[in-house]
């Protein structure tokens, strides 16, 4: 809660019953759905045996991992991921960020009502629709190639150069209005009557979002970085194998983690294999995220994560 | 700070701790379940045999596009088991129709956690499902209940439910020789001064599409097959290669691309092959002239989609439907056969859940699934009067339809769309507007004089070799689409596609598959 | 002052024609899936999608609409599941929220992690399979399309805090409780009124997230009558798709007669699963927006 100042932090002891009995719930759904199955992450490590049950397999050690890494690929699907996601989680973030202070200021007019909705929708579309919808602008007789590029169309499907960018454009169109809801909510917890101040004292709009908005928000801003950041390893499977049509010449530039481990899985069908690489991805996010928060709360302890 | 951090992580620690003592009570339960469920076995096994009293055997089943409700699946349920207890069995049968995308999944979860699955087809491969135990052995019950099921399909059929010597399931019986099709729209073939007996193999279609091409400048002259399973779009694919009338190539699991020719039992790399060379220079030789469709590697749209909406003016296409029957299928048409397969493997087969508490009883329903009319019947078409009514008989088989004003939507119980799943489609009704009664003719006689496959039967096991076989289907995807759809050239990438494939581990697989397959061959 | 206002009206102005050209971005898409679903399946495949169909036909929705008893009961049950799921989510979200937002709450950080932990790891479904359906028995139930996975997560339960943590003044709480009032009216009575937006902005997430999964379906659900929505959408695409490709399963099965609608299909498909959401989309968002306008507690 915002502190406000000449208050004392808690007077006296408080009492933590009636806390833990509205926490109750909650934990205990996740004991029941997060914490009691956790068990399943040694699927990693064994070889699974329907009959004798998860615990009851056999232990093959790292064995389940070596696919990721005994591949040339491996290169190539790491860089890619964290590539894009750098730049998905960063743009990312300018651009809702920029959506939100936008509708903000918007907000009082009478179509600000049909604009929030419409720019969330894309984000309700499955990422297959999206795939077909993008092949409608890009196939060799799509709009682009039809009217843009009249003479000298491009085969798009066949050009890997082009696909970062495509990529780039599909995750933005489809995340950043969705993206911004939680802004948008945190902008309205601001108190108004601080821009009102800042009004009388002549601060511009940019001042204003800058010494404002920004530095109020800034928790938020902190909690969704740091969460992106753990799961800076995984990407959207639907938008790299999907959106491209899995199209094998792309691959340089399309293949991440999670096709790489789709593709290799597809016919093997091998569950420790796929929970292998699950849990090589949250393992290095978690540390990543751990990290990042010992750093957070070094500067900023108020917008740790704990 | 440091301190806090310790007492969260041992705070949590001591969470993982917790859980992990239940989970090894899970483990627990896990074992007295099995150890239960095998005393309930042999106790059930004994009571059946001493006293008649019946046990229930559960068939799961996977369905097509209408999955029957519990209400549609009740009666249907009634009469089967009445019919059972008419017949003399002393069990009863739980019918659990799965909607086919799910299968897989729900099936495998099921057995995982110990859920009555019984009877079920383990679609993702019966090499994989043994290697992880998901299977009961057979062979205890081969002489007595599943007798009628040996005797029916014959010894070379039922090798390909065999695993290390041991028989795992009973491979579905049906029309598997497919006939590759080349099918053009009548009226540009006819234009085109070609005669059907011009067309020999799918070399010969090069000067005909050529043609077509020429007088049809604004369409292609032939669409893509799609490929299945990320195994990539494509013009020509292995079986169409071969000669025509003696094909023998037995591909071991196309994603992996290894093969074997002819009568030898050497496994190759199919990329390094002739047929393999010469079946990406013909899409590429058409891709050349213009002859195939933009974007072909990446089309979603079907051949026969594709050609029916005039884009294209033939397909090639598999088939086991007599070349009447599939000119028929698509306004317009003629269907002029270019290439047949033999029998080179199978993966459609039924076995019985590791975890089943009545192998022996399961067993004999199995059986009644490939030789009694009546037990099939009733799991395809649900009951005569509410879900069919049947019309005639023509080549001895019974002909159906839908009740007037019904579909295969509107009727309460139909699978009609598992037809080519579920145990013998040769004494299945035949329902109109489905696989004509003298298709069903035709392909019995086909199956009657198949040719197998030296190596028909072996599957391999790749959970030895399983971190090069992903980085060989990772590298193979890459190319294959591309070169098969004639959008890459072959002179540069089938070298650099042969290169990728060697780097993923190519040679270890051949190793292991090559032993694995001559140890299955001092079996035989 | 009236550089100020001008300055003002100017910057509104940008901000409006950028989200204007945004929405209509965001928009396009949906006018091209409408059009390709009601564009003869023919034409769709020879011409491509256009914004304007070349040959009208409502053959995909004529195939749909001969399965309206089974879409329409499954519509009704992603509406409850939704209904049911979204609101009991909230509930539970915010009243573990609340706690970890108290700054005199000792054990905060630990929670915290312990939530965090949850969205970094989990068991596979494998495991969680076992737990649902051996324990619980959930399977084929409604409680499985209800329960799993989706109730409650780790990240709404931050945002909520987050949010509490810094747009609740501590001194509203601190004369509550000088008042004496309990906990868990300081809950209802202040905590709740005062973060609208926030529980607006879980509702519409955890309520997208229950409207498109099927994943709950795949793994619980035999029962047909069960299917929420997008199980059975998914389900009848993707079954169209293994019918559309040639594999063993449907070799042997005369497909040809059927003649189902496969490219057209999917735009229809499309199109009938999100309807109800843009419908009710805006009523909601319409609330977000209005508590943007009235801005937040004064602290």
């Amino acid at each position: 809660m915002r502190q406000a100042k000449g208050v004392r932090k808690g007077r006296g002891r408080i009492n933590y019953l009636p806390l833990l009995l509205m926490m109750a719930p909650g934990l205990i759904y996740l004991i029941i759905n997060n914490y009691l199955p956790i068990f399943g992450i040694t699927i990693a490590f064994k070889q699974l045996d329907y009959t004798k049950g998860i615990l009851g397999s056999p232990w093959v050690g790292l064995k389940n991992f070596e696919f990721l890494f005994k591949t040339k690929d491996a290169f190539i699907m790491i860089r890619n991921t964290l590539c894009y996601n750098l730049v998905f989680i960063f743009v990312g973030l300018v651009l809702n960020l920029a959506i939100a202070i936008m509708m903000t200021e918007i907000g009082r007019l009478k179509i600000a009502k049909f604009i929030q909705p419409a720019i969330c929708f894309p984000a309700m579309v499955s990422i297959i629709i999206v795939a077909y919808l993008v092949y409608a602008f890009l196939s060799s007789d799509g709009f682009i190639n039809n009217s843009v590029l009249k003479g000298n169309e491009i085969s798009w499907y066949q050009s890997p150069q082009y696909w970062p960018v495509i990529l780039t454009i599909v995750n933005f169109w489809k995340n950043t209005g969705y993206g911004a809801i939680i802004y948008i909510a945190s902008i309205a917890g601001i108190d108004k009557s601080l821009y009102e101040a800042a009004k009388l004292d002549g601060a511009t709009k940019m001042q204003q979002i800058f010494k404002i908005t920004l530095p109020i928000i800034r928790p938020m801003i902190i909690l969704m970085l740091l969460m992106s950041i753990g799961r800076i390893f995984s990407s959207d499977f639907g938008l790299f194998l999907q959106v491209p049509m899995d199209s094998g010449v792309l691959y340089p530039v399309t293949q991440t983690i999670d096709t790489y481990v789709y593709r290799s899985l597809m016919v093997l069908n091998n569950v420790g294999m796929s929970s292998a690489a699950s849990t090589f991805q949250s393992v290095l996010g978690f540390i990543l995220v751990l990290g990042s928060n010992l750093l957070v709360r070094k500067f900023d302890s108020e917008s740790a994560l704990f | 700070m440091n301190k806090k951090v310790i007492s969260t992580l041992l705070a949590a620690a001591s969470v993982i701790t917790l859980i992990g003592c239940g989970s090894s009570t899970t483990a627990k339960t896990d074992e007295t379940a099995a150890e239960n469920s095998t005393v309930q076995t042999t106790e059930a096994a004994a009571k059946a045999a001493s006293s008649g009293e019946g046990s229930v055997v559960t068939f799961s089943y996977p369905t097509l596009v209408v999955t029957p409700t519990p209400e549609g699946v009740a009666p249907v349920e009634d009469a089967l088991n009445d019919y059972l207890k008419s017949i003399g069995k002393n069990y009863t049968v739980d019918l659990n129709p799965i909607d086919g995308n799910n299968y897989p999944t729900q099936t495998d979860m099921a057995i995982m956690s110990n859920e009555n699955v019984g009877i079920y087809c383990p679609l993702a491969g019966l090499s994989n499902a043994v290697s992880s135990n998901k299977l009961l052995p057979l062979d205890d019950y081969l002489g007595a209940e599943l007798k009628p099921v040996v005797d029916l399909e014959g010894d070379q059929m039922l090798r390909s439910g065999k695993v290390d010597g041991i028989t795992y399931a009973m491979p579905c019986y049906k029309g598997y020789i497919l006939y590759y099709y080349w099918v053009v729209d009548k009226d540009i073939f006819d234009a085109t001064g070609f005669a059907g007996n011009d067309i020999t193999d799918i070399r010969s279609l090069t000067p005909i599409l050529e043609k077509i091409h020429e007088q049809n400048p604004d369409i292609a002259a032939i669409a893509p097959t799609l490929g299945l399973n990320g195994t990539g779009n494509n013009y020509c694919q292995l079986p169409t290669m071969g000669d025509p009338d003696d094909y023998k190539v037995t591909d071991l699991g196309s994603f992996l691309g290894l093969i074997v020719e002819g009568d030898s039992t050497k496994v190759e790399n199919m990329y390094e092959t002739q047929y393999f060379k010469e079946a990406c220079e013909l899409a590429y030789d058409w891709n050349q002239k213009g002859l195939t469709i933009k974007d072909a590697s990446v089309t979603t749209d079907t051949p026969t989609d594709t050609q029916q909406a005039g884009r294209a003016a033939s397909n090639i296409i598999g088939y086991g439907n007599s070349a009447e029957s599939v000119a028929a299928f698509t306004d317009n048409t003629y269907a002029f056969p270019i290439s047949k397969t033999m029998m080179a493997s199978n993966s459609l087969v039924w076995g019985i859940a590791s975890n089943c508490s009545n192998p022996r009883e399961s067993a004999d329903f199995l059986s009644l699934l490939y030789t009694d009319e009546q037990v099939i019947n009733y799991i395809i078409y649900g009951t005569e009067g509410d879900d069919y009514v049947v019309t005639g008989e023509e080549n001895g088989i019974k002909t159906i339809a839908y009740p007037e004003g019904q579909d295969m939507n509107s009727v309460p119980y139909t699978a009609q769309l598992s037809c080519g799943i579920l145990g013998n489609q040769f004494i299945m009704y035949a329902i109109e507007g489905g696989t004509s009664p003298a298709d069903i003719s035709f392909m019995k006689e086909n199956m009657d004089k198949a040719v197998y496959s030296p190596v028909f039967g072996y599957q391999i096991d790749v959970t030895p070799v399983s971190t090069q076989a992903s980085a060989i289907s990772n590298a193979a995807n890459q190319y294959t689409g591309g070169l098969l759809c004639g959008e890459l050239d072959p002179k540069t990438y089938i070298p650099q596609l042969i290169d990728a494939v060697n780097a993923a581990g190519m040679q270890d697989v051949i190793a292991v598959a090559q032993d694995q397959l001559d140890a299955w061959k001092t079996e035989q | 002052m009236k550089h100020n206002h001008n300055s003002e009206t100017r910057f509104r102005t940008v901000c409006l024609i950028i989200l204007l050209i945004f929405t209509v971005l965001c928009l396009a898409p949906f006018v091209l899936m409408f059009s390709a679903s009601i564009t003869e399946e023919d034409a769709l495949i020879k011409d491509g999608y256009r914004f304007f169909p070349s040959q009208i036909s409502f053959a995909t929705y004529a195939f749909l609409w001969a399965k309206r008893e089974t879409i329409g009961r499954s519509y009704l049950m992603s509406i409850i599941v939704t209904g049911l799921g979204t609101l009991t989510s909230v509930i539970i979200t915010s009243m573990l929220a609340y706690p970890l937002a108290r700054r005199d709450f000792k054990w905060r950080n630990a929670f915290a992690f312990i939530i965090f932990f949850t969205m970094m790891f989990n068991g596979g479904m494998t495991a969680s399979y076992i737990i649902w359906t051996r324990y619980f028995h959930i399977k084929d139930t409604f409680w499985a399309l209800l329960i799993p996975n989706l109730l409650m997560n780790g990240m709404n339960v931050l945002m909520v805090r987050n949010y509490y943590q810094s747009s609740i003044p501590d001194s509203i709480l601190e004369a509550a409780r000088v008042d004496g009032a309990s906990e868990m009216m300081i809950y209802r009575r202040i905590i709740l009124p005062l973060s609208t937006p926030v529980l607006i902005t879980i509702s519409l997430f955890t309520g997208m997230a229950y409207w498109n999964d099927w994943t709950n379906g795949l793994y619980y659900i035999t029962n047909q009558k069960l299917f929420t929505i997008n199980v059975y959408l998914n389900n009848l695409m993707k079954n169209i798709q293994l019918l559309a490709s040639q594999s063993s399963l449907t070799e042997g099965a005369n497909l040809a007669g059927l003649d189902l609608p496969a490219v057209g299909a999917r735009m229809a498909i499309a199109m009938i699963a999100v309807l109800p959401v843009m419908l009710i989309f805006p009523f909601i968002q319409g609330q977000l927006i209005k508590g943007v306008v009235i801005g937040g507690v004064k602290g």
